[in-house]
């Protein structure tokens, strides 16, 4: 064999070992080993496989199959004559969802999109990547509540490169009259997260919006309606690859507002008129017969479609920092002592409870002293402008603080005669009165007392709030004997109830709450529970349900206190205190408040008042009661808007009658006329239909 | 040279690998089925399957008809082609998902390291063949251990950790067959040990980081580094004992499963075929590899068993470590399914393999 004729070289390697058995048994090691690692991943296998089979099996499902919710379209809100009041116009949202949004290229995602919608990358990345990490990474997160066309065209032409990222259609509300209303129909807003997680329930997305105030919040059930549903199969990407399911959202319903649109446009300019330097005003007109609010106004006003959409900021910072705070609606979301307007309630107290006749004359020096309980020394001098011989309806209409302390607590207790009565005329006057059966001087008269006159006042429904269908309405405060030693540690006085009386000291009453009170006296002794929505409707305005009027408390008024009262306000009025709210055309009953607040004195030592004032109309059938209110302002200066606000209704729904006498003077006129005006008012009042009323 | 030598030709070798092949090319169509189509159509990546298949199938009875022993003569040449390959592959290499794997030859992608890993094992083979009377000696014992550390190293550059653990999984079986000694192979592997967290702290790149952290929890970052670990683990574990059918499993069709021709096609098998499924390729994966086992004890010489123990060890593992990281048992590695994955160089490696494994059978009688 030589070289050239086997061109393959010998074979040099030779057996691997020369002992068959060794070889063997390397070959079954390699064996086991590959048996070893076939068997390994089987047992895995056989774990995901059988044992583990149904989690997995859930979880690929989970995967695969996304329930989307498609919101419904929102109930309309119309006005007492069926017209709209609010629009639904299309808004697009851009919104972003995390687990669609590929790993690794968030920031390239997010760059382009910022170039788009201006919103600046990294916020859109931190958002990618915290709700990632979320609970649920499918939640969209809104980069853009309210974008315009253009933009939305843009997104959409870069849909491709912009994988995760989302154009939603949903419907944003335009108001109209919203200078007018609104507190009344507030705004909508986006949802937050604690609200969210309050309402996830009810299947509210991130993406959605609700009611943030007014009848929007209050009606949210109504409005918003039942969402759709798709179930919907997806790929990895969460492009939709086939509906498995849906079922159509359901619209709202609409809501019919009992708002008198007309009536609402005079009241605020009256109210903005008559402001002068008060920092905010309010004023309510409500009918007496069903709760049904005809007008609410709260000066200053905002615009509500500015949280409608996209916000523009710098409105929204002249709205925060205007001092009249124009976001709280003050007519119902505010509380002040009530000054002299609740006089009403003390009268009724005192007459209902036989603490005092009509007829009953109570004397006003200008005076009354008040020893303190503990120390005699010290004594208190309650002062009041007005003097004179009072009886009902001539100490309301001429609002005598001094008869209406002697209603809530009584004639002062003296040990000692205070100096200045001892005077030979004063000893003579005394004597005088008392020939008469006219209470005074040192004649003793029991009072109400804090404990009865407190619950008078929360049967009227001022220590509680009454329900309005509008958001944020307080509740007022009615103190008491018990409420003041448990939060001063210390007994109620006399003093105490003397300020009570006359709503002065611890009350707090809203404007609402004096408006509902107010209608309460005129007709029949019922606290309704106020109210601006009367009918749910469907989308074209149509009546689905009427609501029925709602009762706070049922007062057990006798017709007597009913025709004292109307008498006492009609004669404020006519020849009283509340004098700047008469007019021509309609006879109508009022009272003044003047209310001391704050603990700085101002004007010449004396504490800042706001103004009051509470009337009904007509007077010889009382439909309406109104409230006006003027931070910083006084009562009789609050009665001209007042007056102004019971001619416009007049005016507005043809209640002019028969003109009326002018007005001989404003206040202080002589006792002969007075009794005159008031024989001449007593005829109008028929008694029958007093009785009636009940 | 006879035509008698085909009489030892192995059919059974060349029947499972083509039955494997056959698998794979029904679960790339499934995994590359164009959502919605109707009826059955031949998507290109099964095309190029079954065309690399049938080369395959060529090549390797062409390989058979070779005889192994020419490996005496070029086994260096071999083994130095394959780090050249290495080594050209991180200059010019096309890259794909960050590493660079591939040289684009315009109709197809080969992967050097799959190329590499049949060189090194013919390097091996020769290595320990020529030095079958020294392999107590410690500089022959380093020598085997650099052949198969310098193409670890170069694809680990690529980086293709996987990789780099099989060149070295490699040399351990080879080495232990050979039969160097025991007491050295444990006195190495201490020391490895102790040097192994050193090489881990300063060698480990943050995306490998993240895929060791994603296999021990991939439920910190679910739909990040953790996210096809899970959608695999979910995908096998859905399928069940008889799987949802092919084509109709939805982790695979709704592509929450990611590279699913290449390293997530068992998860396809797992979510389509099931247990019983699995069991039937690892039932084709035994047969071949009893076989190439058989065929060692029927080799003459330590060239051909030990290139055949090179060649079974490189389809077990590749099997598990594939099989492995769709199941959770294994890290995140770029390790094909052999004969399953998608992927020309990988399946034409292997057929040339099994050629090889034939030509030992068929040349056993010459000497």
């Amino acid at each position: 064999m030589g070289l050239l004729s086997d061109r393959r070289r010998p074979y040099i390697g030779g057996p691997l070992s020369d002992d068959p058995g060794l070889l063997r048994a390397k070959v079954w090691l390699l064996g086991f080993f590959i048996l070893l690692l076939f068997g390994v991943l089987t047992i895995q296998l056989v774990r995901l496989q059988i044992f583990n089979h149904d989690r997995f099996d859930a979880q690929a499902l989970i995967n695969r199959i996304r329930t989307i919710d498609t919101p419904p379209v929102r109930g309309l809100i119309f006005d007492r004559d069926g017209l709209p009041l609010v629009e639904n116009i299309p808004a697009f949202v851009i919104a972003i969802v995390p687990a669609d949004v590929p790993q690794g290229s968030e920031a390239r995602v997010a760059d382009l999109l910022s170039t788009l919608i201006g919103v600046p990358a990294f916020e859109i990345e931190t958002a990618i990547l915290e709700g990632r990490r979320s609970i649920d990474p499918f939640l969209p997160v809104v980069l853009e509540g309210d974008a315009d066309q253009e933009l939305v065209f843009a997104v959409a032409a870069q849909s491709a490169a912009l994988p995760g990222v989302q154009i939603e259609t949903v419907a944003k509300r335009r108001y109209d009259h919203s200078d007018v209303l609104s507190h009344v129909l507030g705004y909508i807003g986006p949802i937050t997260r604690a609200e969210f997680e309050e309402l996830q329930s009810d299947r509210y997305r991130l993406a959605d919006t609700l009611g943030q105030t007014g009848v929007e919040s209050a009606y949210e059930p109504v409005l918003r309606g039942v969402p759709g549903r798709r179930q919907v199969e997806v790929d990895a990407s969460g492009r939709e690859i086939r509906e498995l399911a849906s079922e159509d959202a359901t619209p709202g319903q609409g809501i019919q507002l009992t708002i008198d649109i007309a009536l609402q446009e005079r009241v605020q300019e009256i109210l903005l008129d008559s402001m002068g330097g008060s920092l905010f005003a309010a004023a309510i007109v409500v009918d007496v017969r069903t709760g049904d609010i005809l007008s609410i106004v709260s000066v200053p006003t905002y615009d509500n479609n500015l949280f409608a959409g996209s916000i523009d900021e710098e409105a929204l910072e002249a709205v925060l920092t205007d001092v009249g705070r124009p976001l709280v609606n003050h007519a119902i979301a505010d509380q002040f002592p009530s000054g002299s307007t609740f006089k009403v309630v003390t009268g009724v107290a005192a007459l209902e409870e036989g603490v005092i006749r009509p007829d009953q004359r109570i004397v006003s020096t200008g005076l009354i002293e008040v020893q303190n309980e503990v120390d005699p020394r010290i004594t208190y001098q309650f002062r009041d402008t007005v003097r004179g011989t009072f009886n009902f309806v001539s100490g309301l209409a001429n609002s005598s603080n001094i008869y209406f302390w002697h209603l809530s607590g009584g004639s002062p207790f003296r040990r000692e005669v205070a100096p200045e009565l001892l005077t030979p005329e004063g000893q003579a006057e005394q004597e005088r009165l008392q020939a008469q059966g006219i209470v005074g001087g040192e004649q003793e008269f029991i009072g109400l007392g804090a404990e009865r006159l407190a619950s008078w006042a929360r049967d009227f429904g001022l220590d509680a709030p009454l329900g309005i269908d509008l958001t944020g309405e307080a509740g007022g405060f009615v103190p008491d004997p018990a409420w003041k030693l448990s939060t001063f540690g210390e007994g109620w006085g006399q003093g105490d109830s003397y300020n009570f009386g006359v709503g002065q000291g611890f009350l707090a009453v809203t404007p609402l709450q004096m408006a509902m009170a107010t209608a309460a006296l005129v007709n029949g002794g019922t606290v309704f529970q106020p109210r601006v929505v009367n009918e749910i409707v469907d989308m074209d305005g149509n009546t689905v349900r009427r609501l029925q009027p709602q009762i706070v408390s049922q007062l057990n008024l006798s017709a007597e206190t009913e025709r004292q009262l109307r008498l006492g306000m009609g004669m404020a009025v006519l020849g009283g205190t509340a004098g700047n709210a008469w007019f021509r055309e309609m006879q109508v009953g009022g009272k003044t408040g003047t209310a001391e607040f704050g603990d700085e004195r101002l004007f010449r030592g004396n504490f800042p008042t706001h103004g009051w004032f509470i009337g009904f109309a007509p007077f010889e059938q009382p439909e309406v009661a109104i409230v006006v209110f003027h931070e910083l302002g006084a009562g009789f200066l609050t009665a001209t808007a007042g007056g102004e606000i019971l001619r416009t209704w007049g005016e507005l729904n043809g209640k002019f009658g028969e003109v009326q006498p002018a007005l001989p003077q404003l206040a202080g006129i002589a006792e002969e006329l007075f009794d005159d005006l008031q024989r001449r008012l007593e005829a109008r009042l028929p008694q029958a239909q007093l009785q009636s009323v009940r | 040279m006879s035509e008698a030598r085909w009489r030892y030709f192995d059919p059974v070798l060349l029947v499972a690998a083509m039955a494997l092949t056959g698998y794979g090319a029904l679960l790339i169509y499934s995994a590359t089925l164009p959502r919605g189509t109707e009826g059955v159509i031949i998507t290109e990546p099964v095309a190029r399957h079954i065309a690399a298949a049938i080369a395959g199938a060529i090549l390797m009875l062409v390989t058979a008809r070779l005889s192994y022993r020419h490996l005496e003569t070029f086994g260096w040449m071999a083994y130095a082609f394959g780090i050249v390959l290495l080594i050209l592959v991180l200059f010019v290499g096309s890259s794909q998902f960050g590493s660079r794997r591939w040289f684009d030859l315009g109709f197809t992608l080969v992967q050097a390291s799959e190329v590499a890993k049949l060189l090194t094992i013919i390097g091996l083979a020769k290595y320990f063949t020529d030095r079958h009377d020294r392999l107590d000696e410690w500089p022959v014992f380093l020598g085997s251990f650099g052949l198969a550390a310098l193409p670890a190293l170069l694809v680990f550059l690529e980086p293709d950790a996987g990789s780099a653990l099989v060149f070295i999984l490699l040399w351990a079986v080879m080495a232990a067959f050979a039969g160097l000694p025991p007491r050295k192979f444990m006195l190495f592997g201490a020391t490895i040990a102790i040097l192994l967290p050193l090489g881990l702290i300063v060698g480990v790149q943050d995306y490998q980081r993240d895929r060791i952290s994603a296999f021990i929890d991939p439920n910190e970052d679910p739909l990040g580094s953790g996210f096809n670990v899970l959608q695999a683990e979910t995908s096998v574990g859905a399928g069940g004992l008889l799987g949802k059918g092919l084509t109709q499993g939805t982790q695979t069709q709704l592509d929450f499963l990611r590279t699913q021709t290449t390293d997530f096609i068992f998860s396809v098998l797992g979510e389509e075929m099931g247990f019983v499924g699995a069991m039937a390729l690892f039932g084709l994966f035994l047969i071949l590899l009893l076989r190439g086992l058989r065929a060692i004890t029927q080799a003459n010489d330590s060239l051909g068993q030990l290139l055949i123990a090179g060649i079974v060890t490189l389809i077990a593992v590749q099997a598990f470590i594939n099989v492995g990281v769709n199941i959770r048992l294994v890290p995140v590695t770029g390790i094909p399914l052999p004969f399953i994955s998608v992927g020309n160089s990988s399946l034409l490696v292997l057929f040339i393999a099994l050629g090889i494994v034939q030509s030992v059978l068929l040349y056993r009688d010459s000497s």
